[in-house]
């Protein structure tokens, strides 16, 4: 149960990262624009298969930030790749593979960037009820 | 509310009994005060056994299935495990702030976000506990309780 919530909860923040990035590709014109049917089931296939990703590789590196992102990072472009090329929507060629991989940082960055502003907000929630609890002391 | 005190060399021990027709507020907090009377943990550092005052204990942390407690400048061992420790430690004092530590809220000076996305408090010692974020919704609701009844 624990795994299904945090998986679920992965797909929901990595399928809105990856809409909103792709949403602006589209719009910058760097890729095609794609169908809103089409590019959905794409998005959540390959939400799906990062999430599950991220949430098995959680279990076993906690300690160390940076190679937990190396590994992410990697192994989702990876991952998302070979989904793409079963499904027939990437070309087994360098640059898509580079397209992957400049997504997939840019999804890490925000989530990154949510990460950390939700723990700001945190830490400043908990620091006023410390003050708050301190002066009635 | 009446207090009667009795001092006499032929009492053993402290005896306290209140007398009540319903446990309020204020009276709940007196109780917990009580209870933490003359209540100590034992703990061991270089073969000699000590008696630790939990509003002494700053955390205390499980590593590789020993317990340690860390006091202001202290380090002790304890043979309780983390579950009895926090069985025993008063509830509104101490709290789990990651799975292998318990934390003494009243030893907090303030909370520090990581750019990791983890939380850390900073104690009035000068060290840095990591709270995981599975404990941050934990700790929110201990404060908002000990705040209540304040």
């Amino acid at each position: 149960m624990k795994y299904i919530k945090k998986t679920l909860a992965y797909i929901v923040s990595i399928f809105t990262a990856i809409m909103l990035i792709l949403g602006t590709l589209c719009y910058v014109g760097a890729i095609p624009s794609l169908t809103l049917s089409e590019s959905i089931y794409k998005v959540v296939l390959m939400a799906v298969v990062t999430a599950a990703f991220t949430t098995f590789k959680d279990e076993f590196i906690t300690d160390n930030p940076l190679l937990d992102f190396i590994i992410g990072v990697i192994g989702c472009s990876v991952l998302v790749f070979v989904v793409g090329l079963i499904g027939g929507w990437m070309a087994f060629d360098l640059y898509s593979f580079l397209l992957v991989f400049g997504v997939t940082i840019l999804v890490y960055l925000f989530v990154w960037f949510m990460t950390v502003m939700q723990s700001k907000k945190d830490a400043d929630e908990l620091n006023e009820q410390l003050t708050s609890l301190k002066n009635k002391k | 509310m009446k207090l009667h005190i009795e001092e006499s060399s032929d009492f053993e021990e402290v005896d306290i009994t209140i007398k009540c027709p319903s446990v309020d507020k204020e009276l709940s907090k007196l109780i917990e005060k009580i209870r933490l009377y003359g209540f100590a943990l034992l703990c061991r550092k270089d073969e000699t056994t000590y008696l630790i005052k939990p509003s002494d204990i700053f955390y205390v942390e499980s590593i590789d299935d020993k317990t340690y407690v860390y006091c202001k400048q202290e380090v002790y061992c304890s043979d309780l495990k983390l579950y009895e420790m926090e069985d025993k430690l008063p509830l509104n004092i101490f709290i789990r702030v990651r799975k292998n530590c318990i934390l003494n809220m009243n030893c907090i000076n303030n909370f520090k976000s990581r750019l990791n996305g983890k939380i850390e408090a900073c104690l009035d010692n000068e060290e840095k506990i990591e709270i995981s974020r599975h404990y941050v919704v934990g700790l929110k609701t201990k404060f908002t309780e000990v705040e209540a009844r304040k």
